[in-house]
């Protein structure tokens, strides 16, 4: 895929850009949830937001970076010094990654100001996704990190949004060492055909596709 | 009184279940033919645990909030008719973190309740029948009980 | 015995309309008898609701060193049961005590938001807040202000003020009232005053020795009984009521058969009369069922077949026409709906008989009253005439413990399951035995009734001696027998089964017990939150915010 990095195609409007909290719920089965937390991804964030090609891992699978582990469970009334030292912990690093992000933004605003490239209005609608998000017109083909769910876990991918995505599910199988004959992606419950891309289905960055294997 | 976080608190559930959720579910609002998206209703799938006898079957389930979520629970409900101890004829799933009485939080989100949801479905509770039919067969008849439960997951088969 | 003289109608103002009698009763006492529970029962109205459970609180404050709203949370959780919560204080410990209620870590209290980063996540609606905005509670669970008050409006309005549990999934704990006052004051002060009176109502909603007064319209007053819970009482608005069961004074019978009995009422009087004329039940499935047509061969929905004469199956024996001496064997099914009709009309014939003659004589007291005034006036004599009151009182209330004695007469000794232990020998003796006292009592009520009835205002003197002392001395039989009476139904009947714990109110020779208002201090500082020091007297806040805005109507029962 790298090969089309360098290509400007700026056909999109941009308008579903990585919402700047991520809230990662993580349940345990008795249910006893500790607080949710919300992280961010300094490396997949950053790149989005610049447009540009930063540390870029290309349909590289980042180690589960975002996926963290569930905390340990902690009882409704005893555990609070415990949770508030971890809140307080990833609130500095989100926080951080705020102001990195921020300036990253700063950047880019600068960029448009200059380029001030006139672009179509072929806008997709965003499947269900809050009318809030600001437009941002984009002067490069827009990649998305996408992650691929199967019984290990998450493996993350970055894909252009008009890229089929045969070329994923190919790279995936490899990855995995499975024959891709034998395995059937979903979004949002629906088989996922090799000749669709992100765009058609609406996708959004760091969305999560899952993986089965047939069992025949 | 403002219009209730009912929305917000919906829209940042749905991002977060974009990104991630437990394999096999499905949870999404309601889409009407239009294009125009329902926040209030969510149609959702909960897989069988495997190695139950529930296993195989992907069961449509739908959430209704109210404007007073999350201070009330959703309403959840299966297809009518569906066999399970704890669902009412209605298809109403009857389960004490839906129980805006009891077990119900505001903090419990959609993806705990599905999860609790699917363990309901291989454990039910016998100290709360909500249908005779299936209240029945669990309490006299097992086999019988088994039977029908491996005979509706085929009912509801995945779509891959 | 006394002589019994002959009556007279005249008294009997045709033109008087029907008054309140239940106030009549308590307000004469003719021989000081012991009053057990009259002291115990106590009037609450809206102003010393406060006052009312300030002893509770402050017991409990003081026994634990908590503050009031944890105080409280305890006692809403035990029912206001002081000695309850000391039990499980004493058996299962502080912790248990506090965790049963939903109450956590009281003791490091105030859990500061500065201990927040400066800006948090509200799980709740997803969003960053300053930690300003934050409220946690006494669990150590915090969300942002927004959502903790539309959660708390939601619940106030739903009318679960008392029990507001935090947000957090499986937490139980309850939250501080205080911070919810503040929350929800910021937001509806109106809403904020329900929150508080339904805390205060929680005196009387979640407490088994405080009840509202049934009166309609209510009075807005509550009775609080603190010894024996199974009495009769008459609130200061005149009303009298079962304690127990909320419904009139009603004893001796039990609560139990009484709602049976006013069911029954309900339901039967027209349905029972209508169906025993126009239907008949089946032979197969003894369902009442109706003839729709004119053929005598009437089927049943269960699709069997009868004879619409003798109710008896059409099979090829079927033979009603003909003459038989033996009838009644072959009809048992009619025959047995048909005693049973019977039987309730003989108990409710009379049960009724003895309340209409009650609300008869219940007139007797204004007449009675005007002889007595003219005769005071005319001749100057030094007799005192409160015996003849003090018959007409005992009139009152021997005529409707009759009264009620027929329902439970009915039930005791019918088939509706309250005589299960009893064999039919042992029935049939008590049912003898009871009979006797009812119709000894029965003998002399009338006997009573009749004289007061009397014309003694044209009595000579020593006429009137005469009727004086018949009255005393018929008052003092009858109420002997109504004694026994209570003490035949509630040791040798209902006593019988140990599974009916509490039988009957007792007997008061008096009447109902009167409710006394609640003794209330003014001079005391106010406030829901400040420790309150006063020592003997209960106190009373001027300043209870909350009921300023009450009106009769707002009290909501359960």
């Amino acid at each position: 895929m790298a090969e089309f990095a360098e290509e400007l195609e700026p056909l999109f409007d941009y308008r579903r850009i990585q919402p700047r909290n991520v809230v990662f719920l993580d349940d345990d089965e008795s249910g006893a949830s500790p607080k949710r937390r919300k992280i961010s991804n300094p490396m997949v964030e950053k790149v989005v937001k610049d447009g540009k090609v930063v540390h870029v891992l290309d349909i590289e699978e980042k180690e589960n970076e975002d996926w963290l582990p569930p905390p340990p469970k902690i009882t409704c009334d005893a555990s609070v010094l415990a949770e508030n030292s971890t809140i307080k912990e990833l609130r500095l690093k989100k926080q951080e990654l705020a102001s990195f992000a921020q300036s990253a933004q700063d950047v880019l605003r600068a960029m448009e100001e200059s380029a001030k490239i006139e672009l179509g209005k072929s806008l997709q609608p965003s499947l269900d996704a809050a009318a809030d998000q600001p437009k941002k017109p984009l002067t490069e083909r827009n990649k998305i990190v996408i992650s691929i769910q199967d019984k290990d876990g998450l493996k993350q991918f970055r894909i252009y949004m008009d890229d089929k995505f045969e070329r994923l599910f190919k790279l995936y199988a490899d990855r995995v060492k499975l024959d891709l004959r034998t395995l059937v992606f979903c979004f949002d419950g629906e088989k996922i055909g090799p000749q669709s891309t992100p765009d058609a289905l609406g996708m959004e960055d760091n969305d999560m596709i899952e993986v089965h294997v047939k069992s025949s | 009184m403002s219009g209730g976080i009912a929305r917000g608190r919906l829209a940042e559930e749905r991002k977060a279940w974009r990104k991630n959720h437990p394999h096999g579910f499905v949870a999404k609002p309601e889409t009407a033919p239009d294009g125009s998206v329902n926040l209030m209703v969510w149609q959702c799938i909960i897989p069988g645990k495997p190695s139950t006898d529930w296993e195989g079957g992907n069961f449509p389930l739908s959430l209704h909030f109210s404007e007073d979520y999350p201070s009330k629970p959703p309403k959840c409900k299966f297809p009518q008719g569906f066999f399970h101890p704890n669902v009412y004829p209605s298809g109403t799933v009857c389960l004490s973190i839906l129980n805006e009485d009891s077990g119900w939080r505001p903090a419990i989100t959609v993806k705990q309740i599905l999860v609790g949801i699917q363990d309901l479905l291989d454990q039910p509770n016998p100290a709360d029948p909500a249908q005779t039919d299936g209240y029945q067969l669990f309490i006299q008849e097992p086999v019988e009980y088994k039977k029908r439960v491996r005979q509706q997951a085929k009912q509801y088969p995945p779509l891959i | 015995m006394v002589e019994f003289t002959g009556s007279d109608d005249d008294y009997l103002d045709p033109n008087d309309d029907d008054e309140d009698y239940d106030a009549y009763d308590a307000n004469f006492c003719e021989n000081d008898v012991s009053k057990p529970n009259a002291d115990s029962i106590k009037m609450i109205t809206k102003e010393s609701l406060l006052a009312a459970q300030r002893e509770h609180l402050r017991r409990v404050m003081e026994v634990l060193s908590l503050k009031e709203q944890h105080a409280r949370t305890l006692l809403i959780h035990y029912r206001w049961d002081v000695d309850k919560l000391l039990t499980v204080l004493v058996e299962k410990g502080k912790d248990e005590l506090y965790a049963e209620a939903g109450l956590s870590s009281v003791e490091h209290d105030n859990f500061v938001p500065a201990q927040l980063p400066s800006m948090v996540m509200c799980i709740v609606c997803i969003e960053d807040v300053p930690a300003a905005e934050v409220t946690t509670m006494d669990c150590g669970h915090y969300f942002c202000n927004s959502c903790w008050t539309e959660h708390f409006i939601v619940k106030i309005n739903e009318g679960q003020s008392r029990r507001i549990r935090c947000m957090e999934h499986q937490c139980q704990a309850i939250c501080d009232e205080a911070k919810v006052r503040i929350l929800v004051s910021a937001r509806d002060p109106n809403l904020a005053e329900k929150f508080d009176r339904f805390l205060l109502e929680s005196y009387i909603e979640d407490n088994k020795k405080v009840k509202w007064c049934p009166s309609v319209p209510h009075c807005g007053n509550a009775i609080r009984v603190d010894d024996n819970e199974l009495c009769e009482v008459e609130c200061a608005c005149g009303q009298q009521f079962c304690f127990s069961c909320l419904s009139e004074a009603h004893s001796p019978c039990s609560c139990l058969m009484w709602e049976l009995w006013c069911k029954k009422c309900r339901d039967d009087s027209e349905t029972v009369n209508w169906m025993t004329v126009h239907t008949k039940p089946c032979p197969n499935c003894h369902k009442l069922v109706e003839k729709n047509g004119g053929c005598n061969r009437v089927q049943c929905i269960c699709r069997k077949a009868f004879c619409w004469f003798c109710g008896l199956s059409l099979d090829a024996s079927h033979s009603c026409g003909r003459y038989k001496e033996e009838k009644e064997k072959v009809n048992t099914v009619i025959e047995r709906a048909k005693t049973e009709l019977l039987r309730y009309i003989h108990y409710h014939n009379r049960y009724k008989a003895h309340l209409d003659s009650f609300k008869l004589e219940s007139k007797l007291k204004n007449t009675i009253q005007e002889k007595i005034s003219w005769l005071e006036e005319t001749i100057a004599t030094n007799i005192d005439y409160r015996w003849v009151t003090n018959g007409l009182y005992r009139l009152f209330r021997s005529r409707r413990i009759l009264s009620y004695s027929y329902p439970f007469a009915y039930y005791m000794f019918g088939d509706e399951g309250f005589n299960n232990n009893m064999t039919k020998y042992e029935r049939d003796i008590k049912q003898n035995l009871f009979e006797d006292q009812q119709q000894q009592l029965e003998a002399n009520v009338e006997k009573l009734s009749s004289i007061l009835e009397d014309h003694f205002d044209q009595f000579l003197e020593d006429e009137v001696m005469k009727m004086r002392l018949n009255v005393i001395d018929l008052s003092a039989v009858i109420d002997k027998l109504c004694k026994e009476l209570y003490e035949c139904i509630g040791n040798d009947l209902l006593g019988y089964h140990q599974w009916t714990t509490p039988s009957i109110a007792p007997y008061m020779s008096n009447g109902v017990d009167k409710a006394s208002e609640l003794v209330v201090c003014k001079d005391m500082k106010p406030s829901h939150t400040k420790k309150n020091s006063g020592k003997d007297a209960i106190c009373f806040t001027d300043e209870w915010p909350s009921v300023k805005r009450l009106k009769t109507g707002d009290f909501t029962h359960g």
